[in-house]
């Protein structure tokens, strides 16, 4: 049973007032893709490399497969680990770093050849089994090292960013493999990236870090429809979720004239609370086009369009719509066949009912 | 059977939030005591025998040296036994007052500076040279230098000398037909005098350059071709295209070899000492052959010694800051 | 999966191969006029070896002539036996013997040396790179007289002694050029070996070692042409031991008795003395100025 778990895990590099990863609590399950996501400097690579023992664990406990490992060599620890950079050996062919593993585990040789001929087949790049490293182009690295990974079959697999060198088709289309191989392998798989939209697509779940400390960890469609702070509410989603913080009338957030009611329990809790502003989270899908008026009782902003998005699938408009002391600019979904030109005012509808809710204080999540 | 392929994963089971421990902890002592990745003791266990080795063969013999420069201490002393008297800073004056060792410094700074820049300068324009050159030229200039350089010290100043010989030496063939007389064509270059001093930079210099030019030339290639195409867009000529781009990036490389030039220039002795034997010896030395001469020659052991303290010193004060910058960017300090 | 075409480039690929491939990268158009100077410039500084192996073969006589005799005829061995009849090649066996040994033993100190001071963070760290440039600026030659009353004191006025005085005069600069070399090879690599299952040890031995190979060739160099060209330490803890000298001294000594300078048999003598350095020279130079090149711009 291949389990990962971290205890209250900390680690403070010398010098820094504040730890790069602080009290990490989590826990991963047999067979999981758990993503760790988040900006530079949120400890996510250093979680991981704790986990791989390449880091030093201060204090709290790390474990895998049920077994206590923290401060075991990293040999001892049965994972595979696949590097940002590759980290392939360059002085031996492709073949030889397959089997690099599986040497030191004194695999005997024809073993061994074997898997690297499964791994090699699998990542198809059986071609190239006798070239170099510095002969590959940096697609083919990755595959060879995640071939170097696979060809053991470990308690787990820790994946640093290995995407976040590769250009953007690439990108799309390996991560896709990569999902795919590990749910056909089914290996316990931890990884690790800065780009939301991966975390998205891949993981089964998702663990949000922010200076060292876990936001939330939840599965994708959780995050994204529940975030709990402010912060996992502007980091999950593309393009980010609308933030403004609006003066709060008791059961409605004031944009200028304008009143959101905001959705009941949020409200309430918003009153409980004693709160004077509120920040008022839409994403851009929450606000559409209204060209006939929206119905009755529909809440609506205007404003005037100052830059349009058009992606192909999908566009974008940027609105600039008065807002009180100042301007709001928020960013909605618009219709492809009808968008609007630079400059245009127009009239956005707000879906109420998908408001998300935060204290402006403490970035909390208001209500359910 | 393949060994890759393993059936997925069928259930996601909820577990229990305390290890179960599976079987024997694990080897390698209690986990939760070793918090750190490499045994403490490593770096110095690691790098100790070297600095034994350093500590005992230069160390001991530095500081029985530093000793011996405030003493009077003579072969004398060395033969009968007798230990050295103190004699403060006696040797150090001696030195200066009837030691010549103010004439010995000043000789070896113009040596030094001569032989540094001339090494730095030749060095960086045969490295500039092969840059620009083809393939086939870079290999076949710097396999040459390799050449040159390997050739020992002795060897290379003996072959140096006959080639000045005044009578038969190709060099005052060659001046003759130039119908240059300076100072003579049948002169005898090693005499003594500034001359001397002269040829045996010349045959530093040469012996120099083959290491300079082929390390600023490795450190050229690695200035990205970029850099000098968006000078040269910008309208940068050549000269400033080598002031902006070419020496701030070889600067460290550039700092390292002045500082070991001039560490190994100043106290240069192979060359300087052959030359002097050949042309008898005179007044015309520099560091390296005074401290011998002084300590070994005349027996002086403590003047011996202060002058190599002496030396050490200067030598440290000229290249402080160089060596202090790169202390620095090696991220140590 | 659709297969990419290779495209050449590294990143990870340690600087052995870049001069190589920048050689290699097209260069500036105008190639000739700097290719003809290039090659005048090896050939003038190439002349006072020419000279010295011509004036190997020549015979004696040639070599005092005035206009100068440019190319030997006859061609002549005479020098190379007179040479040889001066106990060449017993001498020969002496330096080789002062010089690999001091030399392995040197590389032998100096790996770990570099190691610490190039991955681990350990106190004094900075006092040490300090120490080691510091103490390449003694000169040598002023520590001769202590080291002669110690050599003396031991018994070690001999081969022996002299490799030990031979090892740590180069220490300083080794260290500080496998240092180079060492933090050139990327921390991530070495990791990479930890996780597939290696020791620390094992780790250094299998990926860092052979990827610090040129460094180590280099440096090997190093020490070698420092211990071959030595002087003064030679001749002073030798000088009583007649059968016991390494090249050098015997040159040395070759050319000062004579009462007529033999040019020839110098010549030839130098050449011989030469020559070991020259073919182990050449056999690794592309290594080692790959080798220079990480260790001088990195360090």
């Amino acid at each position: 049973m291949a389990t990962v778990e971290y205890q209250h895990a900390t680690c403070v590099y010398r010098g820094m007032s504040s730890p790069a990863v602080d009290d990490l609590n989590l826990e991963i399950e047999d067979g999981e893709l758990m993503v760790l996501v988040g900006p530079s400097g949120s400890g996510k690579s250093t979680a991981l490399r704790m986990l791989a023992g390449l880091e030093v664990v201060h204090s709290g406990e790390v474990l895998i497969g049920g077994r206590v490992v923290t401060g075991m060599q990293p040999k001892a620890r049965d994972i595979a680990m696949v590097f940002q950079s590759y980290a392939l050996y360059p002085h031996l062919t492709i073949r030889g770093n397959l089997a690099f593993p599986l040497k030191q585990q004194r695999v005997p040789k024809a073993e061994r050849e074997l898997r690297v001929q499964e791994a090699a087949r699998l990542l198809e790049i059986e071609p190239l089994l006798d070239r170099r490293p510095g002969q590959l182009s940096g697609g083919q690295r990755q595959r060879v090292a995640m071939g170097r990974a696979i060809v053991r079959q470990p308690q787990a697999f820790l994946m640093d960013e290995p995407l976040s060198n590769l250009d953007a088709k690439l990108r799309v289309q390996t991560r896709a493999e990569i999902a795919a191989l590990q749910l056909r392998l089914g290996v316990t798989t931890v990884y690790v990236t800065h780009d939301q939209v991966e975390a998205m697509t891949l993981g089964h779940r998702v663990a949000v870090l922010r200076e060292g400390r876990l936001q939330q960890c939840d599965t994708p469609r959780r995050l994204y429809e529940h975030p709990c702070n402010v912060f996992v509410a502007g980091f999950v989603g593309s393009p980010a979720m609308n933030l403004d913080r609006l003066p709060f009338d008791g059961t409605a957030a004031r944009a200028g004239e304008v009143g959101i009611p905001l959705p009941g329990a949020a409200a309430a809790a918003a009153r409980q609370a004693g709160l004077s502003e509120v920040v008022l989270g839409l994403r851009p899908e929450s606000l559409s086009r209204a060209l006939d008026g929206g119905g009755d009782g529909a809440t609506l902003l205007s404003g005037a369009v100052h830059l349009v998005e058009d992606t192909g699938a999908d566009a974008w408009v940027h609105v600039d719509a008065p807002g009180g002391s100042s301007a709001l600019r928020l960013v909605a979904l618009a219709d492809t066949r009808r968008l609007p030109t630079v400059g245009d005012r127009i009239v956005l509808a707000v879906r109420v009912g998908e408001a998300h809710v935060f204290n402006p204080a403490t970035g909390e999540r208001l209500g359910d | 059977m393949s060994a890759v392929e393993t059936t997925p994963a069928t259930s996601r089971r909820r577990f229990s939030v305390f290890p179960r421990g599976r079987g024997a902890p694990p080897a390698g002592g209690t986990p939760q005591r070793q918090r750190r990745l490499v045994p403490g003791w490593l770096p110095y266990s690691l790098s100790g025998p070297a600095l034994l080795a350093i500590g005992l063969v230069i160390g001991a013999p530095l500081v029985v040296s530093v000793l011996e420069s405030f003493q009077h201490y003579t072969s004398f002393n060395l033969i009968q036994g007798i230990p050295g008297a103190w004699t403060g800073f006696t040797n150090y004056v001696d030195l200066v007052t009837t030691g010549g060792l103010l004439a010995v410094l000043y000789q070896t700074l113009l040596f030094t500076i001569s032989t540094v820049g001339g090494t730095l300068i030749i060095g960086l324009a045969l490295a500039l040279l092969m840059r620009r050159a083809s393939r086939r030229a870079q290999v076949f200039l710097s396999v040459s230098l390799v050449v040159c350089w390997a050739i020992p010290q002795v060897a290379s100043t003996e072959v140096f000398i006959q080639l000045f010989d005044g009578a038969y030496g190709p060099i005052a063939w060659l001046l003759s037909g130039l119908h240059i007389n300076f100072p003579n064509a049948q002169h005898d270059w090693f005499a003594n005098g500034q001359v001397q001093l002269t040829m045996a930079a010349i045959m530093v210099i040469w012996g120099a350059v083959p290491f300079v030019a082929l390390a600023l030339f490795a450190g050229l290639l690695q200035i990205p071709e970029e850099l000098y195409e968006a000078a040269r867009v910008d309208g940068a000529s050549f000269l400033a295209q080598m002031r902006l781009v070419t020496v701030p990036l070889l600067l460290p490389i550039l700092m390292l070899l002045t500082v070991l030039s001039v560490i190994w220039d100043a106290g240069v002795f192979n060359q300087v000492y052959i030359v002097d034997r050949a042309g008898g010896i005179g007044n015309n030395t520099t560091l390296g052959v005074f401290i011998f001469q002084v300590g070994i020659g005349q027996a002086k052991f403590g003047e011996g010694a202060a002058a190599g303290v002496v030396a050490t010193v200067l030598i440290g004060i000229v290249t402080f800051f160089a060596v202090r910058q790169m202390v620095k960017s090696t991220g140590a300090m | 999966m659709s297969g990419t075409t290779a495209v050449s480039g590294s990143s990870t690929v340690v600087v052995t191969e870049a001069p190589r491939r920048a050689l290699r990268r097209g260069r500036h158009r105008h190639t000739a006029p700097f290719s003809a100077l290039a090659v005048i410039a090896a050939l003038l500084w190439l002349f006072p070896v020419y000279w010295m192996v011509s004036g190997s073969f020549k015979l004696n006589s040639d070599l005092i002539t005035s206009p100068p005799t440019w190319w030997p005829a006859p061609f002549s061995a005479l020098g190379y036996q007179e040479a040889f009849a001066g106990n060449f090649v017993e001498h020969l066996f002496d330096s080789l013997e002062v010089t690999c040994a001091s030399v392995a033993i040197a590389m032998v100190l100096s790996v770990g040396a570099a190691m610490a001071v190039a991955r681990y963070r350990f106190r004094g760290r900075a006092s040490l790179l300090v120490m080691l440039i510091g103490v390449q600026m003694i000169p040598f030659g002023g520590l001769l007289i202590p080291m002669y009353v110690y050599l003396n004191q031991f018994n070690l006025l001999n081969i022996p002694g002299l490799i030990l005085v031979y090892i740590a005069p180069v220490l300083p600069f080794t260290i500080w050029m496998l240092r180079g070399f060492v933090v050139s090879v990327p921390k991530e690599v070495e990791e990479a070996a930890l996780t597939d299952g290696c020791s620390r040890v094992k780790a250094f031995m299998t990926v860092v070692f052979p990827l610090i190979a040129p460094g180590l060739v280099a440096t090997a160099i190093f020490g070698f042409i420092s211990a071959w060209n030595e002087l003064v330490y030679a001749t002073t803890i030798l000088a009583a031991n007649g059968n016991n000298w390494t090249l050098p001294v015997w040159l040395e000594e070759f050319i000062t008795p004579t009462a007529q300078v033999q040019w020839n048999a110098i010549f030839a003598g130098s050449v011989l003395y030469t020559l070991p350095v020259l073919i182990f020279f050449l056999i690794i130079q592309r290594r080692m100025m790959a080798g220079l090149t990480a260790g001088a711009v990195k360090g």
